[in-house]
């Protein structure tokens, strides 16, 4: 899916260059260059804002293109010129770095100082219509790429949204499981590579699939609260499971240990059919079997941990592994009331 | 302090290489500017040699792009083709891997300039030429500038998951300030999420790099596992912002948090020395004061907690819980500094 995503994207920016190049040819007379940089650079878009950070990105050309080309019409020294160009890209890249971008992102400061450095080093001699020109040009060039951005292959944001949701659960599905693995110490010899290894898959997949873009700052409405919710819950989920990971990492006292299995594994099964069900409405398919809440898990797993604590102990004097076990059971409702918040929301939705 | 490293990178890059283009008159001499400065840029790898081959050879693809589009510019449709196959595999180099995003810009863009502006067989070369001696430029910067302590590779990414975490647990303790959380949330969860995938990132570069240690490193593997450790306790502090519902009541341990938040900076700043200075096997005199002043501060915690919280609160398991994280994270930072000095 994401392969797909990432193929239509390259061909639609890829395509855009391709009919820029041509209309250069056939529609401009001097520096044609200036249209397929235009067009590449307002096509560095977010998902969800094209149209506004296109919109964007074409002013922040407009203006350095002007600017430059006037203080190049003023200036003539070519070594002032090259020092103006070099303090302008360096404040540029300064400022982009300074405002923490993603990856894959070309701010506008960057978009401002990769144009104005263009601008001041062109070895063409400018002339009193060269301001006109460069601006048809640069018109031209944005013209194409906001109108294929949008009309080739267009990025459909819930369909998107969902479809880097769905790894980011089943990664979570088996990181529970791994987990729960770890605390019983199922597979003993293998552990230790169970550990490292699903904390690494887990990363990975966040880190490839996690819809960030819907915090973008231009989101529409019709998306910004349902969908900037919703990824709060989703990245919720994961520091849960890095907290249970955490203390599943301790080594509990195996009789104590004992008495909350049925209750954990029972919650366990619970917590991941109602994942499977979550991913069945992202694939937009009805989740087939009636689900528990896991009220009655949570209900289990606190009544046994009050029959194991002493009732007459203060809670500043509990021993490590009940602590520990609290904090496990704590972490335990806070996925119940995460994962009922996240279907509640997909319920209303569909 | 990074950032600002940037930009005397880029600033010096491109200073030299107008210089050098103005005093020699350099036809095609901004060829020599525009490689050498956006190529200085590139930054993809916080480990030295990495970035080093990289920029070798991203430049290389460079030199040999701009020559192949001046060489094109005269035929219309082949130039139309080549560079819609350069632009779409470029696009989803760098939709497939982010870190590649800003070299596909500028190998992309370079492309364009050059296609644009057409020269003869025998400018062309000087063309090549000056991308070739741009590089060579971009990169000897880069080497001056790079602080010899962190050539090292594993230093770099230590160096950086400190400042990282660092910058994660700033806001993570702010965020307890914050009386407007709720009504703001997906705000202040947006800066924590990126602030947390910074930290995973350089996580994630040390575990692989684990994961190739042999058993005779044990004292590596032992860092590796208490860094990871110290970052999952750190989201585990993270998680009560979600798990209160009034966050007036964190008020009454705002001097505590700001306490605990200022001396974690102060700890993460002594290894990040640490690594800065010669031997990075000196003993860490400081990490223990530091992380018994903490503790000082948690007894605080815990008076605060038993005078009112276990009264005021209807749910007080959840600040015991804090309680014991911040107790385990001045464990696990023991714990680190010891195995630090260890042979």
């Amino acid at each position: 899916m994401k392969n797909l995503f990432m193929i239509k994207r390259a061909y639609t920016q890829a395509f855009a260059v391709f009919v820029s190049i041509l209309a250069s040819y056939y529609y401009t007379i001097e520096e044609s260059y200036w249209v397929v940089i235009s067009t590449f650079l307002v096509m560095q878009t977010t998902i969800g804002v094209a149209l506004r950070q296109s919109v964007q990105r074409y002013i922040a050309l407009v203006l350095s293109v002007s600017i430059g080309t006037v203080i190049l019409l003023w200036m003539k020294e070519v070594f002032i010129v090259g020092m103006i160009a070099a303090i302008g890209f360096s404040v540029s890249c300064y400022l982009s770095e300074k405002s923490s971008p993603r990856d894959g992102i070309v701010t506008i400061p960057l978009c401002v100082g990769i144009s104005f450095f263009i601008v001041m080093l062109s070895p063409i001699i400018p002339h009193s219509d060269i301001v006109h020109m460069r601006l048809y040009n640069v018109t031209l060039g944005a013209g194409i790429g906001i109108i294929i951005n949008l009309v080739v292959f267009p990025i459909h944001v819930d369909k998107e949204f969902r479809n880097n949701l769905i790894p980011i659960f089943h990664s979570y599905e088996n990181y529970l499981s791994e987990i729960i693995n770890l605390l019983f110490r199922e597979e003993h010899a293998k552990f230790e590579n169970a550990k490292k290894y699903s904390m690494k898959k887990l990363l990975r997949t966040q880190a490839k699939f996690f819809p960030d873009w819907v915090y973008e700052f231009g989101l529409s409405i019709r998306f910004q609260p349902g969908h900037r919710h919703f990824l709060i819950m989703v990245e919720r989920v994961g520091q849960i499971l890095f907290s249970m990971h955490h203390i599943a990492t301790h080594s509990f006292d195996s009789e104590l240990l004992q008495i909350f299995k049925e209750p954990i594994v029972n919650y366990t099964e619970n917590a991941k059919n109602i994942i499977h069900a979550i991913v069945s409405v992202l694939y937009l398919k009805n989740p087939v079997e009636q689900l528990s809440d896991l009220s009655d898990e949570v209900d289990a797993l606190e009544k046994t941990f009050q029959q194991v604590i002493p009732v007459s102990l203060e809670l500043l004097d509990m021993s490590k592994d009940y602590i520990l076990l609290a904090s496990l059971i704590t972490d335990m409702k806070d996925f119940r009331i995460t994962l009922i918040k996240l279907a509640q929301s997909l319920r209303s939705s569909s | 302090m990074i950032v600002a490293y940037s930009f005397l990178r880029t600033f010096l890059t491109a200073t030299i290489t107008v210089l050098i283009s103005s005093y020699f008159s350099l036809s095609e001499g901004y060829w020599l500017v525009l490689s050498a400065t956006l190529l200085s840029q590139i930054h993809i790898i916080d480990v030295f040699k990495k970035n080093i081959y990289f920029m070798l050879v991203i430049g290389f693809v460079i030199t040999c792009h701009i020559s192949l589009s001046n060489w094109l510019s005269n035929q219309i449709i082949l130039l139309s083709i080549y560079l819609f196959i350069v632009a779409f595999l470029s696009s989803y180099l760098a939709l497939k891997k982010t870190a590649y995003y800003l070299p596909v810009i500028f190998i992309n863009l370079l492309g364009f300039l050059s296609a644009g502006i057409h020269v003869g067989y025998q400018l062309s070369i000087t063309r090549f030429e000056n991308t070739i001696v741009g590089t060579a430029v971009a990169i000897l910067v880069c080497s001056i500038l790079w602080p010899p302590s962190i050539k090292n590779t594993v230093n770099q990414l230590l160096r950086n998951y400190f400042f990282t975490m660092d910058q994660f647990q700033k806001i993570i303790f702010l965020l307890y300030s914050k009386r407007d959380y709720k009504e703001n949330s997906y705000f202040y969860e947006k800066e924590l999420n990126q602030k947390r995938f910074n930290v995973i990132k350089t996580v994630q570069l040390l575990q692989k790099i684990g994961s190739k240690i042999d058993n005779s490193d044990k004292k590596m593997w032992r860092i590796i596992n208490h860094i990871s450790a110290v970052f999952e306790i750190m989201t585990m502090l993270s998680n009560l912002r979600y798990r209160v519902q009034d966050h007036s009541l964190f008020e009454v341990y705002e001097k505590e948090f700001n306490y605990f938040s200022n001396t974690t900076t102060l700890i993460f700043r002594e290894f990040m020395m640490q690594l800065n200075s010669k031997s990075s096997n000196q003993p860490i005199k400081n990490i223990k004061q530091l992380t018994d002043s903490i503790l000082s501060s948690v007894h605080s915690f815990e008076d605060i907690y038993r005078s009112t919280l276990q009264v005021v609160t209807s749910e007080p398991l959840i600040y015991l819980i804090f309680i014991q994280n911040m107790k385990d994270f001045c464990k696990d930072i023991t714990l680190l500094a010891d195995d630090w000095v260890a042979e």
